[in-house]
């Protein structure tokens, strides 16, 4: 049997980046926050890095160029306006060194109660097969989750 | 969200569409977390 269904649903695409540029002590650096459809259609997974110019993004090189916290903001506000677009989808992220990972658990525990209003966020303790836990400050997570509360 | 505390403005974005799916690491390991952790359903669960 064939249903109709209506025409208005969003389908988000598989990849979506945002891009800008560094502008530090060695230049111009060109940068991708991107958010890849996992095997989930709701949960995207992100990583941000220097932007190759085969499309990969370099998510482990050091850039050195004077302008880490503003790079972190930059990627925060593509975290605000995927989900803004997208409220309905999970973000998934871990640090691709463990210096990345501390800087994230870092930066979500000084901001926490702040994010607490919009996002529902979670940790996990290790890679494997652990459990989800909605984030504590203190708590040695080394992936997270964020999504957006649907307020109505 | 308000500006986050210990940052500074962020850089003007642009956004793309690069249409092809790249399999890095962490998206393999984000379907690998998918396979095996207990309970997505607790991230997934309606907010």
């Amino acid at each position: 049997m064939k249903n109709e269904v209506y025409g208005d649903l969003k389908k988000s695409p598989a990849v979506i980046e945002y891009t800008f540029r560094s502008i530090g002590t060695n230049g111009f650096i060109p940068i991708g926050v991107r958010f890849t459809e996992s095997d989930d259609p709701g949960i995207f997974d992100l990583v941000f890095g220097l932007i190759l110019d085969n499309g990969i993004l370099n998510d482990v090189i050091r850039l050195n160029n004077g302008d880490s916290d503003k790079i972190l903001a930059t990627v925060v506000e593509a975290i605000e306006r995927f989900t803004s677009e997208y409220p309905e989808k999970i973000i998934w992220f871990s640090g691709s060194t463990p210096a990345r990972t501390r800087l994230y658990r870092m930066i979500i525990s000084l901001n926490l109660d702040e994010l607490r209003k919009d996002f529902e966020i979670f940790g996990k303790i290790d890679h494997s097969e652990t459990c989800w836990e909605n984030f504590e400050k203190d708590r040695p997570y080394v992936d997270f989750t964020i999504k957006r509360k649907i307020k109505n | 969200m308000k500006k986050m505390k210990k940052l500074p403005e962020p850089y003007e974005l642009v956004r793309t569409y690069p249409g092809k799916v790249i399999y890095t690491e962490s998206l393999k390991r984000c379907n690998e977390m998918i396979k095996r952790v207990k309970n997505l359903d607790l991230i997934k669960k309606p907010t």
